[in-house]
């Protein structure tokens, strides 16, 4: 499946780009090189930007450029966000008449994506911090800012949008100058979207952000920062060499599988890859060694010479953990196949996507999924529904519990039917994060509520200015992954902004609420809840069950239970008349087509004992708060 | 079995009404002189086109509408020897005429209807309270109601048929007692107890869209329907259909062909006919039916050829209609009861019986006779083909 920039092919070949660039760059070379990212909050412009950087260095002339170029998948680009690192090797002559390379490398612009974007950090030795200039400093400037200043990343502070009338640029200058400690003349002035203050922005790359150390001499150090699948090469490593030299025909290794490869070719990102016969010390680009899956070539992972090798890998590194988990079930038990097919095609360029299969009473064979986050899980179901063309049902998505058992075994439990009976249970453990909120003061009090009722723990309040404040919690992951944003958002106008880093586990009065039909337990409704929450969730339930659940020839009791402790209940009556009065023979052709049509809803029914429920009830209720 | 696909009984469908009833959905036009001998005349011209479908005995002939009391005596005479005079009879014949509660239901008339060979009466009552005949537009009032059946009875009637309604809005349940009890009092041995059922199109369908009308829910109709099954089975009559009941020996031969789908022939304007496994119905226009018969056509609208997935269910919820219910062989052969129907049927004790190789509904299962229905279909069918789990998986 060809979307991702590893299939976009060439693009815009420049033909200069062979004479300035030599095979096999010289190390000395490498003092002419800046490695650098641009982060920002979400819709701040940092899309725009590259492509005005690329533009201005020639890497793209303008006939070609299909806005935002780099987001080349069309959810990205709906979504206004950036999906997967890309990375684009750029010329510059500077002012003082010298060529400049400058690897742009692209970073995922979304929480759930924080390590990646962490990697792609460590890459480079520098970072464009861009803020718009009608919004001011928001969630993730800050949260991206702290990734770039752990790695010891020079930064170049940018205000973008100053085109906008409602551009506050005193103010956004002054949140800059208390955050980062700089002078506000170094803050530049900028519009990605006439291209005003642009130019400056390279001049400030190569005059600020230090050029790459290292010597291409020691053994060899890659960071693989990204990789995508290429169904004729295979996966392909998107890599900054630190140290050493990596090119055809050499045997690397990669530092956490062990595992080794021939390297087939190596080159460099100009928006499609372009070989050279060596990448050395402080370059970017690629290598392609027939490696089969993404999911060999890590983030974070360090790549060496399996007849040179290094000690110590780069540091850094850290297997990406799927956060939250949902099931996901095809609407038409048929589609099992497809839906399974689906996966391991996206899995192909999603390292971070897991799934193993699953089946639940309710809803048939499906699968349970690990996703980074929740925008991560919204984006896999987008593509599976929109590329794949598939009709899916979504759980609604759970964390990952940790259980300790009586017995003192610990186990991980990421699907709330698997939780072992009461009795058997020490203490549950559920992930904390801690949360950064701003918002605008005059909202202060509602996102305290809001907070509060979600069982969060108040931390500190810092003030951006007078009139921002920053707010850090620490909450369970569960209370923050279904709307928990969409209700911040709601509170605060849509002004608050939300970020949010994995801290721990910590025990909660946490239980496993069933929900029974006819005394029968239905697994795919059970969940774990928060003692306080149980009460007001089961009463919701049975209600919305009873709503949907048509009436049967017999009586159906709901209820919501805990253990063996029923907590809520609704009841539905059973059906006494459904006949039609008369049928003779002119009626038999019209009553029988009726009949034909009842029953092809009844495929729709999932048949539970001798209950039928309506697969619209399982969707309803799995979506309800 | 090539014999008895052709047809044994026979319908006539008499298109004409004095008045339409809000409720009714039957086809029918004004009745205008002119036009009944033009009707008659092609009702008979179709007998003759269609001669071959028919295989005799004939066992039962049933004049419905519209309001086929409107024909003359004379009329109906006419029809039934031309019948005999072109097919075989069996030597018990039901002939049932349904009419209306009119001026002329008097004896003399009856008498006359006997004559020409009408031997059952089927007599559209729907109630004996003028409020109610009132409620659904009905031109008669009670007490020429009550005087049809009596007349029918003096008459010679043996036969006689009435028809009541319940469900009517507002209603009283003694109100309907009292229905069912003068009916069975002045001697009906047949009664049709039909539920008030709302059918598109019909100006009854226009006042609930309104609001103007509200019609009792499912459970208070429920009753009804029950405590009309208490007091007639009491008074002896047996409930054999959803909606029918009848004195030992006085079941209406003629509608239970439909529920047992033997053949038969339909004549006249949006006449059904059922044979060689095949459904078809004549337009439902007389103009247009009189027309396409004088140039020697046949007037059929449409029709369809069963599936035996289609047959099947039709087996199943017609017989379900009916205290003697399916047979089970017929929807699975082989000599052992298949197991999911006997699980649904065991799953529903109280309106399922399993008796004699076939299941019956009570009377509480004739009344979610379609619920059922569905039920048994899904298992019957699914007997030939259970769906098998996707290949490669282990939970």
């Amino acid at each position: 499946m060809a979307t991702l920039a590893g299939e976009l092919g060439f693009i815009g070949l420049i033909g200069e780009t062979k004479s300035v660039m030599s095979d096999g760059m010289e190390n000395s070379q490498a003092k002419r090189i800046r490695n650098f990212s641009i982060i920002a909050h979400i819709d701040h412009g940092k899309s725009t930007l590259a492509d005005r950087l690329l533009e201005l260095t020639g890497t793209l002339r303008r006939e070609e450029m299909v806005e935002q170029v780099l987001d080349s998948m069309d959810l990205e680009r709906e979504r206004g966000i950036t999906i997967k690192a890309h990375a684009a090797t750029m010329l510059y002559r500077a002012r003082d008449g010298q060529d400049y390379v400058l690897n742009l490398i692209d970073t995922p612009g979304h929480v759930d994506f924080s390590y990646e974007v962490s990697r792609s950090l460590a890459a480079c030795e520098g970072a464009l911090l861009v803020v718009d200039a009608s919004q001011g400093v928001e969630a993730q400037t800050i949260s991206n800012l702290y990734l770039a200043l752990e790695n010891n990343l020079t930064i170049v502070p940018i205000i973008n949008k100053i085109d906008l009338s409602v551009a506050q640029i005193d103010a956004v200058k002054r949140q800059l100058v208390e955050l980062l400690g700089v002078d506000p003349d170094e803050i530049l002035l900028v519009s990605a979207k006439t291209g005003q203050g642009v130019e400056e922005v390279l001049e400030a790359i190569v005059r600020r952000i230090p050029p790459p150390r290292g010597e291409a001499t020691q053994p060899l150090r890659a960071l693989v920062f990204d990789s995508v699948f290429n169904s004729y090469r295979g996966a392909i490593a998107y890599v900054r060499v630190f140290e050493g030299s990596v090119g055809t025909g050499d045997r690397i290794r990669f530092f956490s599988t062990g595992k080794e490869y021939l390297v087939d070719e190596v080159g460099i990102l100009r928006l499609g890859y372009h070989p050279r016969e060596r990448l050395s010390a402080g370059e970017v680009g690629y290598i392609v060694a027939g490696i089969k899956e993404v999911a060999d070539t890590r983030v974070g992972d360090t790549i060496t010479r399996a007849d040179f090798p290094a000690e110590e890998p780069l540091p850094g590194f850290r297997e990406a953990k799927p956060m939250i988990f949902a099931g996901l079930f095809p609407a038409a038990s048929e589609g099992f196949e497809e839906l399974r097919s689906a996966l391991e095609k996206l899995r192909l360029n999603d390292a971070a996507l897991s799934f193993e299969p699953e089946s639940s009473l309710a809803l048939g064979f499906g699968f349970r999924c690990g996703f980074l986050g929740l925008l991560h899980m919204e984006i896999v179901q987008e593509r599976l529904e929109r590329e794949f063309g598939l009709d899916l049902v979504t759980t609604v998505p759970n964390v990952r519990y940790r259980v300790r058992t009586r017995k003192g075994r610990v186990m991980e439990v990421d699907n709330p039917a698997k939780l072992p009976p009461p009795g058997e249970i020490d203490r549950i453990e559920e992930p904390y994060v801690e949360a950064v909120i701003i918002v605008p003061s005059e909202y202060i009090g509602a996102v305290m509520q809001l907070v509060q009722e979600r069982r969060g723990i108040y931390l500190n309040t810092q003030y951006l200015d007078p009139t921002r404040a920053e707010l850090h919690y620490e909450i369970p992951l569960s209370e923050i992954i279904f709307d928990f944003y969409d209700k911040l958002k709601s509170v605060t106008r849509g002004y608050g902004s939300l970020d949010y880093e994995f801290k721990g586990y910590r025990e909660g009065a946490l239980q496993k609420l069933d929900i029974l039909i006819n005394g029968e337990p239905v697994d795919a409704l059970s969940v774990i809840v928060h003692r306080d929450k149980a009460y007001e969730y089961g009463r919701k339930v049975c209600q919305k069950l009873r709503e949907l659940i048509p009436r049967q020839l017999f009586q159906v009791a709901i209820q919501a239970a805990i253990g063996s402790r029923v907590i809520a209940r609704e009841t539905i009556q059973p059906l006494r008349k459904n006949v039609t009065a008369k049928c003779y023979g002119g009626d038999v052709t019209r009553k029988r087509k009726l009949l034909e049509k009842q029953r092809e809803g009844k495929k729709r029914m999932k048949q539970f004992g001798k209950v039928e429920i309506p697969q619209e009830a399982f969707l309803a209720v799995l979506r309800v708060e | 079995m090539k014999g008895m696909s052709r047809a044994a009984a026979i319908y006539i469908h008499v298109p004409f009404c004095l008045r339409k009833c809000p409720y009714c959905d039957f086809y029918s036009v004004v009745w205008k002189n002119g036009w009944v001998e033009l009707y008659l005349s092609a009702l008979l011209a179709e007998l003759d086109l269609r001669l071959d479908s028919v295989d005799g005995p004939i066992s039962s002939v049933y004049f419905g509408g519209g309001t086929p009391s409107l024909l003359s005596p004379e009329a109906i005479g006419r029809i039934l020897t031309r019948l005999r005079q072109l097919l075989p009879f069996a030597s018990e014949v039901e002939v049932t005429l349904e009419c209306n509660p009119s001026a002329n239901a008097r004896a003399d008339f009856f008498r006359a209807l006997l004559q020409a060979g009408v031997n059952r009466l089927s007599i559209g009552v729907q109630s004996f309270q003028d409020l109610n005949l009132k409620k659904l537009g009905r031109i008669h009032d009670a007490s020429e109601a009550l005087r049809a059946v009596r007349e029918a009875r003096r008459a010679g009637f043996e036969n006689v048929s009435v028809d009541l309604i319940y469900g009517i809005p507002n209603q009283r349940m003694s109100e309907w007692l009292r229905d069912l009890q003068l009916a069975v009092s002045e001697g009906a041995t047949h009664i049709s107890a039909y539920e008030l059922t709302v059918e598109p199109g019909t100006a009854l369908s226009k006042w609930v869209e309104k609001g103007l009308v509200r019609l009792p829910g499912p459970d208070r109709v429920a009753e009804f329907y029950l405590r009309a099954h208490e007091l007639l089975t009491e008074s002896g009559f047996e409930h054999y259909e959803v909606s029918n009941y009848s004195l030992p020996g006085f079941r209406c031969r003629h509608n239970e062909g439909y529920w047992r789908r033997t053949p038969y022939l339909g004549l006249g304007p949006s006449a059904h006919s059922f044979f060689r496994n095949c459904r078809s119905w004549n337009w439902r226009d007389l103009r247009k039916y009189c027309s396409l018969l004088e140039s020697g056509r046949l007037p059929l609208e449409s029709k369809e050829e069963l599936s035996s997935s289609q047959e099947l269910t039709e087996r199943v919820f017609l017989g379900l209609r009916t205290r003697d219910g399916v047979e089970i062989d017929s929807l699975a052969p082989g000599p052992e009861l298949p197991a999911r129907l006997r699980a649904v049927a065991e799953e529903y004790r109280e309106h399922l019986e399993l008796d004699d190789g076939r299941i019956r509904p009570t009377a509480l299962g004739m009344l979610v006779a379609e619920e059922l229905a569905l039920r048994l279909i899904r298992a019957a069918l699914e007997e030939n083909g259970a769906r098998p789990e996707p290949s490669g998986f282990s939970a």
